[in-house]
């Protein structure tokens, strides 16, 4: 459009910008605080920056420990759910059988499918097979839910032209060869969007750790918040030292991947 | 190359997505279906009892008042969300300097976690005088509201923060959407003389419609599945005026081990979810 631009929008939006980054500033200004600030100046801006909270959180429980657990199962649920969903979406596209056509719409199921209704028998299921309270039960509950990845996937090998593969198949690569050579890095940009969307939905999951990590040492960062939060005394601080430790990661992974995310939610429809 | 060796290798490599689906979600969900039918408990042998589990799940006032929340929260949400983010995504049109920065602050809070957003939001919106918002209101000579401790207060509360989560990237998207209207169109509009609220209803909005729908069956089905924010907000109170259907089933299902009516309610989330998406697939098809 040929409208100017003005210094008056760019004012009133910030403005509004303001509003909603607040709570984020409360929380980081939060916890550079000690105790009596906080309970003197809970809102506004530190008086002295106190880094103090960050080291008494890293004291008592072995906090490195439960920052791992967090990356560890973040990782690995990525790399799970990214790569079985381009193997199983390659093999549908350039093998289509009737069982295959048939296992796509399998797949995708998952759209249909609440956690809520699965979370029951899951607790079971878990306790049966000693899944319970470990890492990789909780890494295998995130790993299940191929749908969307797989949706992606499957639009993105789809689209690829199909001379390509076949040139593959001429110089004698095979099924294995042709996906690792040539299909997989060709999908980039949709494992780009299904690495962000699968990370983001792994590391704020709340429920899944909450259920199926029981012992303090096993759990991630959100449960330690939890925790913190809900003793009688609380120690804001504190608390919201670690919650701004979980806010690092997706603060950096929402920087380099922002145009991602729009794009993903733009061709799949769907969010989270 | 569509030898037998072929064709189980490209088997093999469905297998493991294959698996990890059928065990980890199809599975609990079968059995959560079998369930629902039976009086199933610890202890006990299983026998079916017909529909007597979703009689139940209507007498149950603590099950049916968390249905009711959740679908209120579900509904109110999407409608007053969309119309917000309508609003900010023109806005956002507005030619100016900082437009980027703008949307990736409005975006940010739906990346972090939900529990996070309601444990920041306790304090701002905390009942008396020491939440932020009600100083803000004492300020202006208003008196100090019961945010989060009455039934409705705490309702509301809920409401406020999945707003601030999800206007942003909804905002965002039909930003998205918007750069992709022909320019004509608001050349025209320009020049029959429309003024900055004729072009975003006669162009702007019917122009993103259809996109918008598809949106709005999204919202619902994100909604439904809310328990974090009443969760780290209220834990489901006062006087379980916040507990969602999640919260039904934790309490009924883990804490009772009342895993009939538990499983019912968790069938009746699932009835509920699938008719949203096939509504959501069918409207997505009818606008391609």
């Amino acid at each position: 459009m040929h409208e100017k631009k003005s210094i008056l929008t760019d004012i009133l939006m910030l403005a509004a910008c303001f509003l909603i980054a607040y709570p984020f500033l409360y929380i980081i200004m939060g916890s550079l605080k000690s105790r009596a600030e906080f309970a003197k100046n809970p809102f506004g801006i530190p008086k002295t920056l106190m880094f103090s909270n960050f080291v008494t959180a890293f004291e008592g429980v072995s906090f490195l420990r439960i920052l791992m657990n967090n990356i560890i199962i973040a990782a690995c649920s990525v790399a799970i759910v990214t790569l079985v969903s381009a193997m199983a979406a390659y093999a549908i596209v350039y093998h289509s059988t009737k069982l295959n056509r048939t296992l796509r719409i399998y797949l995708m199921l998952g759209f249909f499918i609440p956690f809520q209704a699965t979370l029951l028998p899951l607790y079971q299921i878990y306790a049966r097979l000693g899944l319970m309270d470990t890492l990789h039960g909780l890494i295998l509950l995130h790993a299940g839910s191929v749908s969307l990845a797989f949706s992606m996937f499957y639009g993105g090998i789809v689209s690829l032209p199909k001379d390509l593969v076949e040139a593959g198949w001429l110089d004698g690569c095979g099924v294995g060869k042709t996906f690792l050579k040539i299909v997989f890095p060709l999908t980039k940009p949709v494992m780009i969007t299904v690495v962000i969307f699968t990370f983001f939905a792994v590391w704020n999951d709340y429920l899944g750790p909450s259920l199926f990590l029981t012992s303090r040492d096993k759990g991630v960062l959100i449960l330690e918040v939890t925790r913190a939060v809900t003793k009688n005394v609380i120690d804001w601080g504190r608390a919201f030292a670690v919650v701004t430790i979980t806010l690092i990661l997706p603060f950096l992974f929402f920087l380099f991947s922002q145009k991602y995310l729009v794009k993903g939610m733009v061709a799949g429809g769907v969010k989270g | 190359m569509r030898s037998k060796r072929a064709h189980l290798q490209y088997q093999l490599f469905i297998l493991p997505a294959f698996l990890l689906f059928t065990v980890f979600v199809i599975a609990p969900l079968v059995l959560c279906i079998f369930y629902s039918f039976t009086d199933y408990s610890v202890g006990k042998a299983v026998s079916f009892v017909g529909l007597k589990n979703f009689g139940a799940v209507i007498r149950d006032s603590m099950v049916r008042d968390s249905i009711g929340f959740t679908l209120v929260f579900a509904v109110v949400t999407t409608i007053v969300i969309t119309i917000l983010a309508l609003v900010l995504a023109i806005l956002f049109t507005k030619p100016c300097y900082t437009g980027k920065l703008q949307r990736a602050i409005f975006y940010f809070p739906s990346c972090i976690s939900l529990m996070v957003a309601g444990y920041a939001w306790r304090n701002l919106l905390a009942s008396d005088k020491s939440g932020l918002i009600n100083q803000i209101i004492m300020r202006f000579g208003g008196k100090p509201i019961q945010w989060l401790s009455t039934p409705l207060g705490a309702q509301i509360s809920v409401i406020l923060v999945a707003i601030w989560i999800d206007l942003g990237w909804c905002a965002t998207l039909f930003f998205t959407y918007i750069q992709s209207i022909d320019q004509d169109l608001y050349e025209v509009a320009i020049l029959e003389g429309a003024n900055a609220f004729q072009k975003a209803w006669y162009v702007t909005i019917p122009m993103i419609w259809p996109a918008v729908v598809v949106n709005l069956t999204l919202l619902l089905s994100q909604g439904l599945k809310v328990y974090e924010i009443p969760q780290s907000l209220t834990q489901g109170g006062p006087m379980k005026a916040t507990y969602t259907i999640t919260h039904a089933i934790l309490v009924r299902g883990v804490t009772e081990w009342d895993f009939g009516t538990a499983s019912a309610t968790g069938v009746v989330i699932f009835l509920i979810t699938t008719v949203l998406c096939i509504l959501q697939m069918k409207l997505a098809e009818r606008e391609v």
